[in-house]
């Protein structure tokens, strides 16, 4: 019998080991995504669970086929493609016809993620674009809003979301009050609904330490900053900030879109500040945009300014001070002269 | 021989031998764009508005984009606007009724990209503009009635600008 | 000459489009349709091989210093001449190709095999490197228009299919699926990017397998 080989990875030091694997952060992923399905399935019924399922499955039949068909490992079990399905849901409207997922998956799993190399080497986020993608593709589907349940007296099939309302600038109806659209009882995508079960998911994500406060804080913070400061169409100060902030997928997009690893800047700094950038474009698209929703295209378009983010807040090399940057850059001058 | 002489002779020469070739290819040519350019004209007309006969009336107004202004028999109007699109100029035949609102549009040429904006000679944009006023006939976007054409704002915006100053024209002359 | 190499470069080893990326733009910005991915396929091929010809029985007399200024002119000549014919005999290709038939002047294919190809080369050579490279471009507009009519609003062969008096260009075309159910984002300047992209991968993956394979044999 032949005696069983063992391989090290050597690295310097310092080194440490935990049992931290993909598979185990994106389980929390999922996990802590859990509330927010359940309220989107007790508002919207069987249909949204139906969605779930078709895009999970077909979301793992593209990562699986195509790494198949180019003859590449088996990605399925770190759960990246399964995460990847459960968003591009959550951000979708009720009524999206049930085969839409299975082409919204298709462009998320194998053109924005396999393409380039799969997990990690994404340079936005899969489950926006391929929301976006199915947006532009099918710009009614998207925009039609259906009714949830627990909201009675409404005698139409679609009715205007909370944003769209603020859009228009016309009064909020009595039934969109902050209790309300805090728990989740308005229309919207499946998952972006109740900023309650999503601060539940972010905080288990904040305890698990699978992200750190720092891109969802900047974000909701420039956001809430933002509108409290330029109130528009009679709205009170305080008013306008709570319905931004309570309607359409900015927590969803928070918590759970913009702190994708590989389309995120890794500095310190530069997570505040690309939460900011995404707050500021969410708020000008929403004020000056076309659509009355911005949270997934301005992630998307900070997700492009990640690289130059973190090269221009890259940290000093350990141990060297300011002046010796100063002298560095001196003597380079000096050189080129 | 001074060598930047003989370079210039050169490059004149052939442009010279280009520039006949297309002179030629021109007057080849001419008649027949030109034929077509009238027969799509006349069609552009006839799609805006009912008529046996048109004059053409003087128009010295101010609404710089109305080009030529057209009275019809039954005292209904045709104008020609041309406004400047996304790419280039778009040349609009709008049929103004004599109660000032728009009987139709059409499109006579225009350069706009292949697809987007070309798309309003199409016609579920262009059955938008019977029955609009100088006040509706804006994209919706500026609180008009015109749903613009996806991916060419610019285009919708231009079209409904040629109408509003066709109705303007009418409104001075008529 | 090599006749069979030269097919082989222009259609696939040195693609225009595809190998050598010249002439995107065109190819990203009219292939929404059949119709215009041949029409504007076939207006180059001619223009191409135009040129290829002239500014080969010219090489020997062009001096170099104002080469680049002789054949833009020469080019130039050659695109009004296709923008005139196709206005007076195709006015529905010219219609719906708008401003890229005069856009050709600056297609970098034509320039790029006229300094390349043309210039050292005897007339013959250049006349089927025109053609064949032509056809390398137009093919790949044909898969393109197929791919993003298609996929985008459902239909083939607009323009060409189901004429309307036999008059080409105003066909609607076959509808497979309907327009509705179309992913309008691939008839949009996205949709040219990304199904360009896509085929760029895809015939590098085939050259560099196919480079591997032989690579293979050799070493047997």
């Amino acid at each position: 019998m032949k005696a069983k080989e063992y391989t090290f990875d050597a690295s310097y030091q310092p080194q440490v080991r935990t049992n931290t694997d993909t598979s185990r952060i994106m389980l929390d992923v999922i996990i802590a995504l859990v509330p927010a399905m359940v309220v989107g399935v007790l508002m919207f019924g069987a249909r949204a669970l139906a969605l779930l399922v078709i895009s999970v499955a077909s979301a793992c039949f593209w990562e699986w086929g195509y790494r198949k068909l180019m003859k590449k490992p088996n990605s399925l079990g770190d759960l990246s493609a399964c995460v990847t399905g459960i968003l591009l849901v959550l951000c979708l409207p009720v009524g999206t016809p049930l085969w839409m997922p299975v082409v919204g998956t298709f462009f998320a799993i194998v053109i924005v993620k396999q393409l380039y190399g799969g997990i990690g080497k994404n340079f936005v986020n899969p489950a926006l674009a391929g929301r976006a993608f199915m947006f532009f593709s099918w710009t009614s589907v998207m925009t039609k809003w259906a009714v949830p349940n627990f909201i009675n007296g409404i005698d139409a099939e679609t009715m205007a979301t909370p944003l769209s309302i603020l859009k228009e600038g016309s009064a909020m109806p009595e039934y969109f009050d902050f209790g309300n659209m805090f728990l989740g009882i308005m229309p919207g995508s499946i998952g972006e609904i109740s900023t309650l079960a999503l601060l539940v998911g972010g905080v288990y994500l904040l305890i698990r330490k699978v992200i750190n406060w720092r891109i969802p804080v900047a974000f909701i913070g420039t956001v809430a900053i933002l509108t409290v400061i330029f109130p528009r169409n009679g709205y009170s100060n305080v008013d306008w900030m709570l319905y931004n902030l309570l309607s359409g997928g900015l927590f969803l997009g928070a918590i759970f879109m913009a702190t994708d690893y590989s389309s995120s800047p890794v500095t310190l700094n530069g997570q505040l500040l690309y939460g900011f950038g995404c707050g500021a474009l969410t708020v000008l698209i929403r004020y000056f945009g076309g659509f009355p929703e911005g949270v997934s295209f301005a992630i998307l378009i900070m997700n492009l300014c990640a690289w130059a983010i973190d090269k221009g807040t890259r940290g000093r090399q350990f141990g060297v001070t300011k002046e010796d940057l100063k002298a560095a850059k001196k003597a380079a001058k000096e050189a080129k002269a | 021989m001074n060598k930047v002489v003989k370079l210039s002779l050169i490059l004149f020469l052939v442009s010279a031998i280009v520039a006949g070739v297309l002179g030629l290819t021109d007057y080849v040519t001419k008649d027949r764009i030109a034929e077509l350019a009238a027969q799509k004209t006349a069609e552009a007309y006839s799609a805006v508005m009912k008529f046996e006969s048109y004059d053409e009336v003087k128009y010295e107004g101010d609404q710089s984009a109305v080009k030529k202004v057209y009275k019809t028999n039954d005292g209904n109007w045709i104008v020609e606007a041309e406004v400047s699109g996304s790419q280039g100029m778009i040349t609009v035949a709008v049929g103004v009724n004599s109660d000032l609102t728009c009987n139709g549009i059409s499109i006579i040429s225009s350069s706009e990209t292949s697809g987007l904006g070309s798309k309003a000679n199409d016609d579920f944009f262009k059955d938008q503009f019977p029955g609009l006023t100088a006040d509706t006939a804006k994209v919706t976007k500026d609180g008009g009635s015109v749903e613009a054409i996806t991916g060419a704002t610019i285009t919708s915006k231009a079209v409904c600008s040629a109408v509003r100053a066709a109705i303007a024209a009418v409104g001075t002359l008529g | 000459m090599n006749i069979k190499k030269q097919f082989k470069d222009g259609l696939i080893t040195n693609n225009p489009v595809l190998v050598q990326l010249l002439g995107m733009c065109s190819t990203m910005a009219i292939t929404t349709m059949l119709f215009n991915g041949i029409g504007m396929g076939v207006s180059v091929l001619i223009i191409l091989t135009c040129c290829n010809v002239v500014i080969s029985a010219m090489r020997k007399v062009i001096p170099n210093d104002i080469r680049i200024a002789v054949f833009v002119v020469i080019i130039a000549g050659f695109v009004t001449i296709v923008d005139l014919l196709l206005q007076a005999y195709i006015p529905a290709l010219s219609e719906s190709l708008g401003v890229f038939i005069p856009l050709i002047v600056v297609n970098c294919i034509i320039i790029g095999r006229a300094e390349a190809f043309a210039a050292k080369n005897t007339i013959g050579a250049s006349a089927l490197d025109g053609i064949f490279q032509g056809l390398g471009y137009t093919i790949v507009l044909t898969i393109m228009c197929i791919i993003r009519e298609f996929l985008g609003s459902g239909s083939f062969g607009k323009g060409l299919i189901n004429t309307v008096n036999g008059v080409i260009g105003t066909g609607d075309g076959l509808q497979i699926f309907s327009a509705d159910l179309g992913a309008k984002v691939l008839t949009m300047p996205f949709g040219g990017f990304l199904t360009l992209g896509c085929l760029i991968a895809a015939m590098q993956f085939a050259l560099r397998k196919s480079a591997e394979k032989k690579e293979k044999e050799g070493n047997k």
